[in-house]
């Protein structure tokens, strides 16, 4: 039986990362008082970030990641994300933006020219 | 101090203070708009009480037994008329099976002219105390027998926003064509000629908030807030036809509270009552600016009351001739304390042009009192408070050590070229003071003697440190030096920044009482500590 993917953008599913690390971030404003200790007043709570990577997409499986990040592919910057949350300890849905995309290419065909896929591809998903 | 809870106090002395918040609201309408309002029906019961439904009033409504469905008197779950209060409208009408009515109620509110300036809405309550609302009603907008906008809408709140611009109008009905339950009859708290905005921190892009007062009152407080708003899908450019710029007008009312989360729960304190006085929304800025003053906004006209009188009648009559809004609850926005009407002034032979907030600030000098808007947006003539809680400003949260200036030395005071003194010193400054309010000289002489009294503290302190907003002005508090002493002070100034979290600046005077004894050094909160 298939598993429910870890991470949807936009009720898309994203191919299962080979590795998924999650981020958790209290925003503080933060300085030191006259007696030289910190001091700080909590901004925001929970600010959550998700970093995935796939040692190996096909081209179409790469290229169907960025286009749903792509504005002029009818993607979106700022995305409603669902995915697994560490500190909710389960699956939330949050706006989040996406960071680079980045990927090294495996190989070309060599009849063909054609790229054959991608690997060591990343990207972060990080809460706006 | 503003009261706040223990849990609040106790989290203003953490390192880490909890996440704070700042809400505003902002009432879009025409100043004046809803008190030349005037309501008329197709039929209402004898106990309804629809002539006040339009008003700024927030009252409370309470269920109440009547023939209607499940509204009986026998289960004891309802008051009995006529021990309500206030039942807001209520139709003669009842809804039939499916919730419609054979005749629709319909409410009318016919303006005192024509309102060409225009409001983005009407808000709506029906029945917060039954829970009950119209599910399908019509709203109409017209120029004397015109129709100049029409709409329907489709309800499932007790509280409805109704998005229909409006200008160029000179009454408004509300039709309510199917009422939410069968066998009921239709009801209506209150009508807003208008909507309501509210901000957080989500929008706002800069928020701060100034306030001074003088302990003499020989300057009119200042009480005001500027904010920023993002711009950048243009809703405030002047030039969009369809921008939120068209509802803006000086005087409209903005609220302000302040916020803690502690233990997951929001605490909130009202943080004041303002009015628009300016914005600044460049056509190209991703920002709009908005700046909103306090109650003496209304107050600058001159004043033409009696110039022979208790000082009490005299301010009584500046507040009524400046014709301020009322609170909520229907009650005026000042407050003259009752020893004012021990102290009589003539100034009859003077012909100066005073506006109507000098003549209250020279009521409260000549009664050594102070002036000031509170948070409610009162404001309040009153003898300087004496049972401020204790509160202290720390090293602990202070982000600079206080600064310390000294006035000049007092040699004396002089009320009035002489009619009153009080002696300090064999030398220095000789300090004048001029009110026309102040008619003899025992008034004089008590005046110059309660001068004397204050400035003869020559420590003006001041510094920055993580604000909690519950401090206000003409506070007393402690503010601990860097050599660990105590110092006491009333404060004058206070400024509140807002960029996620709270940054504050405070200047005050120091005062005479003992703060070693006022200030036990035993905390109980936050930066409060108990009196001894």
């Amino acid at each position: 039986m298939a598993i429910d993917a870890l991470v949807y953008v936009n009720g898309y599913a994203l191919p299962e990362p080979s590795t998924y690390s999650g981020n958790t971030s209290t925003l503080v404003d933060s300085a030191r008082n006259v007696s030289g200790y910190m001091i700080g007043a909590v901004i925001r709570d929970d600010v959550a970030k998700v970093e995935l990577t796939w040692r190996y997409l096909t081209a179409e499986q790469w290229a169907y990641v960025n286009k749903l990040f792509s504005r002029v592919h009818g993607g979106a910057f700022i995305n409603a994300v669902r995915f697994y949350d560490q500190t909710a300890g389960g699956y939330i849905t949050r706006q989040m933006y996406v960071g680079d995309r980045k990927a090294g290419m495996w190989r070309r065909d060599p009849q063909t020219g054609a790229v054959l896929g991608w690997t060591d591809c990343s990207l972060s998903l990080v809460e706006v | 101090m503003i009261a706040t809870s223990d849990k609040w106090r106790i989290a203003q002395l953490d390192s880490l203070a909890p996440e704070a918040f700042v809400e505003i609201t902002y009432k879009v309408t025409e100043p004046g708009l809803q008190e030349s309002a005037v309501e008329s029906n197709n039929g209402a019961m004898s106990f309804s009480d629809h002539n006040n439904i339009v008003d700024m009033t927030g009252r409370e409504h309470q269920t109440y037994a009547t023939l209607e469905h499940n509204l009986w008197a026998l289960g004891g779950d309802h008051e009995l008329l006529p021990n309500v209060d206030d039942t807001g409208f209520v139709s003669s009408v009842i809804s039939g099976g499916d919730g419609s009515f054979s005749t629709s109620p319909v409410i009318t509110i016919t303006l005192d002219a024509l309102h060409a300036q225009a409001i983005p809405g009407i808000t709506i309550t029906w029945s917060t105390a039954y829970g009950e609302y119209a599910s399908r009603f019509r709203v109409r907008a017209f120029n004397g027998n015109t129709e100049i906008a029409s709409q329907e809408f489709e309800n499932t709140s007790v509280e409805t926003d109704c998005q229909i611009a409006l200008s160029g109008y000179n009454k408004v009905q509300i039709e309510i064509l199917e009422w939410c339950l069968p066998n009921r009859r239709a009801r209506m708290e209150r009508l807003f000629l208008g909507a309501t905005q509210t901000y957080n921190k989500n929008n706002l892009l800069s928020y701060t908030h100034k306030q001074s007062a003088d302990l003499l009152s020989a300057e009119l407080p200042k009480n005001n807030i500027t904010f920023s708003l993002n711009n950048a899908d243009g809703l405030w450019n002047p030039d969009n036809p369809s921008g939120h710029i068209r509802y803006l007008a000086e005087r409209q009312e903005v609220r302000v509270r302040y916020g803690f989360k502690l233990d997951g729960v929001i605490e909130w304190i009202d943080a004041g009552t303002f009015w628009i006085s300016g914005w600044d929304t460049p056509s190209n800025g991703l920002e709009a600016k908005f700046t909103a003053r306090d109650m003496l906004e209304f107050m600058s006209d001159i004043y033409t009351g009696p110039k022979k009188g208790s000082l009490y009648e005299i301010a009584t009559a500046a507040f009524v001739q400046a014709d301020l809004p009322t609170l909520d609850n229907g009650d005026p926005r000042w407050f003259i304390a009752d020893n004012l009407k021990e102290y009589m002034a003539d100034f009859s032979d003077n012909n100066t042009d005073y506006k109507l907030a000098e003549i209250v600030q020279l009521c409260a000098n000549a009664a050594c009192c102070v002036m000031f808007q509170d948070r409610r947006g009162v404001v309040r003539v009153e003898s300087i408070r004496e049972n401020s809680a204790g509160y202290a400003i720390r090293k602990m949260i202070s982000y600079t050590h206080p600064e310390f200036t000294l006035t000049k030395p007092l040699k004396s005071v002089s009320v009035n070229n002489g009619m009153g003194i009080a002696e300090h010193s064999a030398s220095g400054e000789v300090q004048k003071l001029e009110n026309s309010l102040i008619s003899d000289e025992t008034r004089a002489n008590h005046v110059a003697e309660w001068v004397r009294r204050t400035l003869e503290n020559r420590k003006i302190i001041s510094g920055d440190y993580r604000a909690d907003p519950s401090m206000d002005v003409l506070d007393k508090i402690a503010v601990e030096s860097k050599y660990g002493t105590n110092n006491a002070i009333y404060v004058t100034e206070i400024e509140y920044k807002f960029a996620g979290a709270f940054h504050g600046k405070y200047t005050g005077r120091s005062t005479d009482f003992d703060v070693e004894t006022w200030y036990s050094g035993e905390l109980v909160s936050g930066g409060g500590v108990k009196r001894a």
